[in-house]
């Protein structure tokens, strides 16, 4: 049986370094399992960083809703959907640039 | 885990489950869960349970408030349209590309985002800000603590969660 990749990460949630704490949520995000979103919550509850509260909300965000979007995705889009989705897409990028 | 999963784990018979599904919910600000917060808030039967909904629906009820000031006024609260403008930018490349690759490029993307704006100061949400504009009372406090020791929350993370 594999050992879940999440658990490393989820278990260096609770270092005493605040940097390997936010090093642990970073990575969390990037593998985007939802099954980090209860550690990530009770460091949004309890952590005693300031900082490290705001990465782990902006994680569980992130993972959160695109967990949701992935769910929804599921269900099928039509094609006036996907061409709309296009739209969307190409506005929020150029937006993204812009900011840059 | 999405949102009925956690709506349904609000009724779960183990009280730590309930507790961290009102955590995630807090944390992400999900507005749809209002009216499930405030029936844990008022009738779960465990107090330490009651006082998690208590900061829980605190924090959501701004999210709500935000979300309906967005719908009055033209410029609205711009983190809100943000993080619309987020989760559209996300369905829709989840929708365009069904190869998981890409959609983990996507989480890439809002990663960089969300990180990009906290490099330039911006908070994804004032999340104590939700406690700090109300005044605690000294007996509302003793009362969230004895709560939230009873719920086993350790004396000194009970020092920072009730720090503001």
């Amino acid at each position: 049986m594999l050992p879940n990749p999440i658990d490393a990460w989820v278990r260096r949630l609770r270092d005493p370094n605040p940097t390997v704490r936010q090093e642990a949520i970073r990575q969390l995000e990037l593998i985007g399992d939802p099954e980090a979103l209860g550690p990530l919550a009770s460091i949004f509850a309890l952590d005693p960083d300031p900082e490290t509260r705001k990465h782990a909300q902006a994680a569980g965000r992130a993972i959160y809703y695109v967990t949701e979007q992935r769910i929804n995705e599921q269900a099928g889009a039509s094609d006036e959907d996907r061409q709309k989705a296009a739209e969307i897409l190409a506005k929020a990028q150029a937006k993204k640039q812009i900011r840059r | 885990m999405e949102f009925k999963e956690l709506q349904a784990r609000l009724s779960d018979p183990d009280p730590w489950v309930r507790v961290e599904a009102l955590r995630i919910l807090a944390m992400v600000e999900d507005t749809r869960a209002m009216p499930d917060i405030e029936r844990v808030f008022k009738t779960d039967p465990e107090p330490g349970v009651r006082q998690v909904a208590q900061w829980a629906g605190r924090i959501v009820y701004q999210a709500v408030k935000r979300a309906s000031n967005t719908d009055q006024s033209a410029d609205g609260a711009p983190e809100q349209n943000e993080l619309m403008e987020l989760h559209e930018a996300a369905l829709i490349q989840s929708m365009l590309d069904k190869d998981r690759n890409i959609s983990e490029a996507t989480q890439l993307q809002l990663l960089q985002y969300e990180l990009t704006r906290g490099a330039r100061g911006k908070t994804t949400t004032g999340i104590y800000s939700a406690s700090t504009s109300q005044e605690k009372k000294p007996e509302q406090k003793k009362e969230l603590s004895s709560g939230l020791l009873e719920a086993g929350l350790s004396p000194d993370l009970l020092e920072y969660f009730l720090k503001e």
